[in-house]
C-alpha cells in the first residue's frame, strides 16, 4: 500500500529541481551546569585532612564516569568557571587534576586565589578554556582531584568558597 | 538521501494531518460515504463490495508549522531552521494518519441498508515540544530562561476496526443511521497532560546557577511497546485489547434542493489491559553542584560517590513508578455537518429504483461541510464550500474552496466514476501548491474501488 501512495504522491505532484542537500546542517549545542562548591575553614586547612603528606593541604576525589559517555565524542569547547572568595589570610593555591584510567594525569587546572581576611575577603573570578587537543585529553579521564594547600598555617580565622561552573558545548553535524 | 528527504518532504506537508474528508461526505453514489455519515440518504443499491485492500485508502501525513521550502531553499539550512524553530509553538504538531479498508459490504433489506467490515487503522499525533528542541539545538548556556516539561504530549494508537451500521430512511425527508465498533488493538502509547518546568538562571549571589526541575508530573502510558518486537503481524491486525465505539448520522431533505447532514463519529474508547506499563515520574529537584566534602582520610574516611550519590538524590527526589495497570484509551470524536443546494437539469435517463427520488432534481450541487475533532488536546477543524457537477449520469466532478487554522484559502478536487457496478473515487484536498510540493502547505489522498449491485 506504501508504494501506492509514493506513486501516486509522485505522479499526481511535481517538485522543482532545486538540491535537498543537507550536509550543511550542523547543530551547536552549549550546556552550562553546575561542577561543585565547597566552603571550607582556616581551622580545616591548617590541620589538613592528612591525605598527602604535604601540610596544611585539603584533597578530594571525584569519579568522572560520564567523561567517557558517547555523546562526548561530539564536545568541540569546554570551559571552566570558577569563583574564589578568600577571607582566610595565606593564599589558596587551587589545584584541579585529572586523571586517566591508568592514574596518568591528563589535564590540570593552577590558579592561586589571593589572601584575604575577614570582612575583606579576595574575590577572584577566573576560567579555563581548553583546546581541542586537551578536549581529547580531558575526556579520557575518569578522576578528578581537587587539592587545595596553602604555603603555611593561617590564623584559624575566615574560611574559603569556591564554586564551579562548566561550559560544555557540542557539535552534531549531517555529515 | 533521498529516502530521507522524502521522509522530511512527506513530514512538511503541512496540515496533511487532518482527517477531514469532505470531498468524499455525502457522496451518495459512494458506499464508503456511509462511514462518514451513518445516516446518507444512500443510493438504494442493493449490495455493494468493496475490492478488498482497495476499496479505500487514505494517508495524511504533515505538521503544522513548517514546509519543505523553510528548509531547503536559497539561504543556510542552519538559519532556515532556526527561522522555524524560532516560529514553532508549543501548540503546533506533527500528525499522521493512515486508514485501510481490508472488507467493506453492504447489502439492503426493506427500507433499511446494512453496512459491515473491517479497517485496520495508524493514527499519531504528537505536538512539537519546542522548550525541548530548544534546549537540545541551543542547550541551555547563556539563556537564563526555564523549558516547559508539559509541551510533551503525544499519542500514537494502531487498531483495526469491525464494524457494522444501520441506515434507514424514516420517511421522504429524514434518513437515521448509526454504526457499532469494535476496536481492537495490540499497539499503543501515550504521554498527555504532562507538567514540569526545567529552570536555568544564572544567581546573582554567586556563580552557581540555579537549576530546578519542579512541578514535574510526567505520565506516560504505552501498550505492547516493550515487546514490540515479538508481535507478529496477525498481532497488528487483531489486536488483544478490545473497545467499544458509536458512530450516529443523518440526512434531513429539507425540500427537493436543500439537504442537510450531520455526523458524529468514534464516540468509543479501548480499555488496554493486556502488555501494558504505565511510567510516571514526579517531584522537585535543585541541583546546586556537587558539595566536595573533604574527608579525612587518615581517620579512615572513605572516598565519597559524588555522582553516584547525586543519581540516588535525583531518584529519591523525582521518583518513578512503573505498573501495567490497565487504562483507557479515548477514541478522537469527529463531527461533521453539511448543508448542501441540488440545481441544474437532469442529465441522461434514471433508474428509479437506484436513486433517491429528491435526486432526481439537479446534476449540480453546491454544499457547505463544517468538520471537527479533538485530537490529544489539538482542535481541528475545516469548513469548506464545495461544487459538484455529474455528467451523463455517470461521472462526477468535485471542487472545494475552504479555509482551516492553517490554509487560507485551501483547494481541494476529487473526481468519480459510477458506471455499471464499479463505482471509483480519487480526492485530493490541499492542492494550493500541487506543482511544487516543496512549497506545499498540504496534500491529502484517498482512493477507493467498489462494486454495486
Amino acid at each position: 500500500m506504501k508504494y501506492a501512495v509514493l506513486f501516486c504522491l509522485i505522479i499526481l505532484s511535481c517538485t522543482d529541481d532545486r538540491p535537498l542537500n543537507y550536509e550543511d546542517l550542523e547543530a551547536r549545542p552549549v550546556f552550562e551546569f553546575n561542577v561543585f562548591q565547597t566552603r571550607y575553614s582556616a581551622s580545616l586547612i591548617n590541620a589538613g585532612n592528612q591525605s598527602v603528606p604535604v601540610p596544611n593541604s585539603l584533597r578530594d576525589f571525584v569519579d568522572l564516569d560520564f567523561f567517557n559517555e558517547d555523546f562526548n565524542e561530539n564536545l568541540v569547547s569546554l570551559e571552566f568557571k570558577f569563583l574564589a572568595e578568600n577571607s582566610i589570610d595565606r593564599i589558596q593555591q587551587l589545584d584541579f587534576i585529572f586523571y586517566d584510567a591508568n592514574a596518568r594525569e591528563t589535564f590540570r587546572i593552577s590558579e592561586p586565589i589571593a589572601a584575604g581576611a575577614e570582612g575583606n575577603p579576595s574575590t577572584q573570578e577566573f576560567s579555563v578554556v581548553l583546546n581541542p587537543l586537551e578536549i581529547a585529553q580531558i575526556t579520557s579521564s575518569v578522576r578528578a582531584e581537587l587539592l587545595i594547600n596553602q604555603a603555611s598555617s593561617a590564623t584559624n580565622s575566615g574560611e574559603m568558597r569556591l564554586e564551579c561552573i562548566v561550559e560544555a558545548g557540542y557539535l552534531f553535524s549531517a555529515e | 538521501m533521498r529516502s530521507c528527504a522524502f521522509l522530511l518532504l512527506l513530514l512538511s506537508c503541512n496540515a496533511l494531518w487532518s482527517q477531514d474528508k469532505h470531498l468524499l461526505y455525502n457522496q451518495r453514489h459512494n458506499p464508503q460515504a456511509l462511514m462518514l455519515n451513518p445516516g446518507m440518504a444512500y443510493q438504494k443499491t442493493d449490495f455493494h463490495i468493496g475490492i478488498p485492500l482497495l476499496s479505500n485508502i487514505y494517508v495524511s501525513l504533515g505538521n503544522t508549522d513548517f514546509s519543505m521550502d523553510a528548509i531547503f531553499n536559497a539561504n543556510d539550512i542552519n538559519a532556515n531552521i532556526e527561522e522555524v524553530l524560532d516560529r514553532m509553538s508549543s501548540e503546533d504538531f506533527l500528525a499522521f494518519n493512515q486508514k485501510l479498508d481490508l472488507l467493506h459490504i453492504g447489502w439492503r433489506r426493506g427500507k433499511r441498508y446494512y453496512s459491515a467490515g473491517a479497517y485496520q487503522e495508524i493514527d499519531a499525533v504528537s505536538n512539537f515540544p519546542k522548550d525541548l528542541i530548544e534546549l537540545a539545538y541551543y542547550g541551555n548556556a547563556g539563556q537564563n530562561r526555564s523549558y516547559d516539561l508539559g509541551h510533551i504530549n503525544t499519542k500514537v494508537n494502531t487498531q483495526t476496526v469491525f464494524h457494522f451500521g444501520i441506515n434507514q430512511q424514516m420517511n421522504e425527508n429524514l434518513h437515521l443511521g448509526a454504526r457499532v465498533k469494535l476496536y481492537t488493538s495490540s499497539l499503543n502509547a501515550r504521554s498527555l497532560r504532562n507538567t514540569g518546568r526545567f529552570r536555568s538562571r544564572t544567581d546573582e549571589t554567586g556563580l552557581l546557577l540555579t537549576q530546578t526541575i519542579s512541578n514535574l508530573n510526567l505520565k506516560f502510558d504505552s501498550t505492547g511497546i516493550e515487546n514490540a518486537d515479538e508481535l507478529t503481524p496477525g498481532n497488528l491486525l487483531f489486536g488483544s485489547n478490545l473497545g467499544l465505539g458509536f458512530d450516529f448520522g443523518l440526512s434531513y431533505i429539507i425540500d427537493d434542493k436543500l439537504e442537510f447532514t450531520a455526523s458524529l463519529l468514534d464516540l468509543g474508547f479501548i480499555q488496554f489491559s493486556k502488555d501494558t506499563q504505565r511510567l510516571t515520574v514526579q517531584g522537585y529537584y535543585e541541583y546546586e553542584g556537587l558539595e566536595i566534602q573533604f574527608p579525612d582520610f587518615a581517620q579512615g574516611g572513605d572516598l565519597v560517590t559524588y555522582y553516584q550519590d547525586l543519581g540516588d538524590d535525583i531518584e529519591e527526589a523525582l521518583p518513578s513508578e512503573t505498573t501495567s495497570d490497565a487504562y483507557t484509551f479515548v477514541q478522537p470524536a469527529k463531527m461533521n455537518l453539511g448543508l448542501s443546494y441540488r440545481f441544474g437539469s437532469v442529465s441522461g435517463s434514471y433508474d428509479c429504483t437506484l436513486t433517491p427520488a429528491r435526486e432526481r432534481f439537479g446534476n449540480q450541487t453546491l454544499s457547505l461541510h463544517v468538520f471537527s475533532m479533538a485530537n490529544a488536546g489539538n482542535l481541528f477543524y475545516s469548513i469548506n464550500a464545495m461544487y459538484e457537477r455529474r455528467f451523463w449520469n455517470a461521472f462526477y466532478v468535485k471542487a472545494s474552496l475552504g479555509v482551516d487554522q492553517f490554509n487560507r484559502p485551501n483547494y481541494g478536487g476529487g473526481l468519480a466514476l459510477d458506471a455499471g457496478k464499479v463505482n471509483l473515487f480519487l480526492n485530493l484536498d490541499r492542492l494550493n501548491n500541487v506543482t511544487n510540493l516543496y512549497e506545499a502547505k498540504a496534500l491529502a489522498f484517498q482512493f477507493g474501488m467498489n462494486l454495486k449491485f
